[in-house]
């Protein structure tokens, strides 16, 4: 044992370790320093009353059962679901469409795919900005376009509501382009023999999109939802630029509240609390899902 | 074998690897987390290591929010060369991040030498030992205060067993005494309309009949214009109109939120009916990205005071401000207003420098800069008085030496230890009520207990 040891150190192996160690040295440490010590950090800050200038103080679970006698919690646990309902399904089906219509072989397509991933790559904060000049009730060219139809405009972004279905709008938006990316890579992966061995037996597009293109797909779409449905959960930005989670509480979501807690009111142990709440939430949602998947992801025929 | 050796390689190096990074990690982590040693008070002019004395050249780390940076960089620039002994670093952080950096670099014990105020957060710097009180260099200076507005200098002041400023030790030093409540109104849509410009007879009732000839809404449900913008203040309150019917929003002690009492109550329900009864108001909208005065979107605003050098930009149209329209009861016109201070920090080392640099700003040379580039309206009152509000004042708004008197009169504001999350409670009330998804009664009884809960809150942390 003691030989191979010795072999072991004075070998080549050894010093390729060691140099592959320290190069990846600096990421584990900030990875423990600046990802693993906060999270540990927070966790034991939500069990704390901790306003940044004072020191932290313990009082167990207060600040969990807080939050469950909490209106306002319950206020953007049913919000951030409505926005989670809004956003994936809708940007889910709209990326599938979209990517199967830019996988056929059309004039212009690397400007389509172009345009349809421009958002993606743009600053949400731009693009809200952009959306509330759209957005605006009396000059703005959704309501502008609206009255031209006919219909009388809507107060998007100062209505309760209208104000949530005016965000989700804008972010399915903004996410379409990354999905349809996935989609596009997910059906070129799919072999063409399927299809023409279907093409001989008769099958219609309608029997290829669903007995193919669908079950092949459905890792692709697993990865999809997934990822769209914690991203979902995490959305911030869109309210915090356009309504600061108004009017009247109608687009506060859970992270913009714990912002708001952490923050601008200098709450950290009721921010950490709900920090650990909404992690509790996507890890559950995230478990079911793998679960789930069972039923319905096809990884071969 | 070589899978042998693989193993051994990979468990020991693993490990070697392992304890070095978790003692590196570990010694980083619990550095950072370490909650920072209390802040030494107290504000001895003398005991401080002192740079003028030893004519050894000493740097200060000042903060402030970042509004015309470049000017604030010209005035730093100037009380350097008066001061060549004191180096200026100047730390400059967004309004909107500006506390978050303050109170994250205390949390740190990285608080700079000297911090530009806000009274949102006088109370919670001072009970928690960031300020130091400024009485030692004002007694051994022999500063005046009553040359400073009165609300100016009681906004600063606090003392042990206190949850709202207006009495003790003075840990922010004035440098600006304003409102958020101005009254302006565009000339032009006056003229057009031939209605005569507000004046001081103006009253609440004047708002409604002078707002209806503005106001034009569409058979589509767009608005062309309104008599006024949505009536609450600058920072989206509702003070001045409360203290116009003779109430106030809190109890004396800081206790209670007094909206249910029929001052406030009268106030609030007048609001809401700008909007929706009289329909001559704004509805609120979210994050107003186009200023409705600005834009022409209405005839009367009234906005913080600070809009006047954004408005001055305004190149379509002529505009002023004008006396608040009193109310028909009780005749008042009170305004709300509060200071902007600034602090010595307990971790100041060269205490003495800090002081001259505050005593420059905010009464010497510097508090005449300040109001002539950066922020035109100093607590100091011969500033004031003989830069400001003068009749002869030529460019908009040429009526600015109104705001004067009301100022000396002014209902001092914010002075209480949550006064942010109390802020966002009554703005959310107030928009329930204006866009109906509350009667009055409903968002006032929600305002009363949610306000009380943080007052309570805000007690047992400061009180226990």
């Amino acid at each position: 044992m003691r030989g191979r040891f010795r072999e072991f150190w004075g070998s080549n192996r050894k010093r390729e370790a060691i140099e592959a160690y320290i190069l990846i040295l600096p990421m584990i440490v900030g990875l423990i320093v600046f990802t693993a010590g906060p999270v540990l950090a927070s966790l034991y800050f939500s069990f704390t009353r901790w306003n940044l200038l004072s020191r932290p103080k313990w009082q167990g679970f207060d600040n969990y059962i807080e939050l469950s006698h909490d209106p306002l919690f319950w206020i953007t646990i049913k919000n951030t679901a409505f926005y989670v309902l809004g956003t994936v399904p809708t940007g889910t089906v709209l990326a599938l469409l979209l990517a199967i219509a830019l996988n056929q072989k059309i004039r212009m397509l690397a400007v389509f795919r172009t345009i349809y991933f421009l958002p993606v790559v743009s600053s949400v904060v731009a693009i809200s900005v952009l959306w509330l000049w759209l957005y605006q009730a009396d000059f703005g060219l959704v309501n502008q376009f609206l009255r031209f139809l006919g219909f009388r405009g809507v107060r998007w972004l100062s209505s309760t509501t209208w104000a949530m279905p005016a965000i989700i709008i804008m972010s399915i938006w903004h996410g379409l382009g990354y999905n349809i990316v996935i989609f596009i890579a997910g059906l070129q992966g799919i072999p063409q023999d399927y299809y023409e061995a279907a093409t001989v037996d008769g099958a219609t597009a309608w029997h290829k999109f669903f007995n193919i293109t669908i079950p092949l797909l459905s890792p692709v779409t697993f990865f999809v939802i997934t990822l769209s449905i914690i991203n979902s959960f995490q959305v911030f930005a869109q309210a915090y630029v356009m309504t600061q989670g108004g009017p009247v509480n109608a687009t506060k979501t859970i992270v913009y509240y714990l912002y708001q807690q952490g923050f601008m009111h200098f709450h950290m142990g009721y921010a950490s609390a709900l920090a650990y709440v909404l992690f509790i939430i996507i890890v559950a949602l995230t478990l079911f899902q793998f679960w789930f998947q069972q039923r319905w992801v096809h990884y071969e025929i | 074998m070589m899978k042998k050796n693989a193993s051994v390689s990979k468990r020991l190096s693993r490990r070697s690897f392992l304890k070095v990074a978790a003692t590196t990690a570990g010694l980083m982590v619990t550095a950072a987390c370490a909650a920072p040693a209390p802040a030494s008070q107290g504000g001895e002019a003398a005991d401080s290591e002192s740079a003028t004395e030893s004519m050894e050249p000493v740097e200060l780390r000042l903060a402030y929010w970042g509004f015309e940076v470049e000017k604030q960089g010209i005035l730093q620039a100037a009380f350097m060369e008066a001061y060549p002994n004191i180096k200026l670093q100047e730390e400059i952080t967004s309004w909107g991040t500006y506390w978050q950096k303050m109170l994250t670099a205390t949390a740190a014990g990285e608080s700079p030498d000297i911090m530009h105020h806000s009274p949102y957060y006088h109370v919670q710097f001072a009970s928690n030992n960031v300020t130091i009180p400024l009485d030692p260099f004002i007694e051994r200076d022999g500063v005046d205060l009553s040359e400073f507005y009165e609300g100016a200098i009681t906004s600063g002041r606090w003392q042990q067993g206190q949850v709202r400023t207006g009495t003790g030790d003075l840990h922010a030093f004035p440098t600006v005494w304003h409102t958020g409540t101005m009254w302006f109104y565009n000339k032009n849509q006056f003229a057009e309309k031939g209605i005569p410009e507000p004046d001081e007879t103006w009253t609440w009732d004047t708002l409604i009949d002078v707002g209806k000839e503005f106001t034009v809404i569409n058979d589509d449900g767009s608005a062309e214009s309104y008599g006024m913008d949505t009536p609450v203040d600058g920072n989206g309150r509702m003070n001045f109109w409360i203290f116009q019917t003779g109430g106030v929003f809190y109890d004396e002690d800081y206790t209670k939120c007094l909206i249910k009492d029929p001052e406030p109550m009268e106030a609030f329900q007048w609001m809401v009916d700008l909007v929706n009864d009289h329909q001559v108001a704004l509805p609120p909208e979210p994050n107003q990205q186009f200023n409705p005065f600005e834009t022409g979107r209405v005839a009367v605003a009234v906005m913080g005071d600070w809009m006047i050098p954004i408005f001055s930009r305004i190149e379509e149209f002529e505009w002023d401000v004008f006396l608040p329209p009193s109310h028909p009861r009780t005749e008042l016109n009170t305004i709300d207003a509060y200071q902007n201070g600034i602090s010595i920090t307990s971790s100041a080392v060269h205490r003495d420098e800090s002081w001259e640099y505050i005593k420059w700003l905010t009464m010497g040379d510097g508090a005449v800069m300040y109001a002539q580039t950066i922020f035109p309206f100093p607590a100091h009152i011969p500033t004031a008085e003989n830069l400001i509000y003068v009749q002869t004042r030529e460019e908009p708004p040429t009526q600015l030496w109104l705001l004067n008197d009301l100022l000396k009169a002014a209902y001092p504001v914010f002075n209480g230890p949550a006064e942010g999350e109390i802020g966002g409670i009554a703005v959310e009330e107030q928009q329930a009520a204006m866009l109906q998804v509350k009667t009055v009664e409903e968002a006032t009884n929600d305002l009363e207990s949610r306000v009380n809960a943080v007052l309570e809150r805000a007690h047992e942390e400061l009180l226990g």
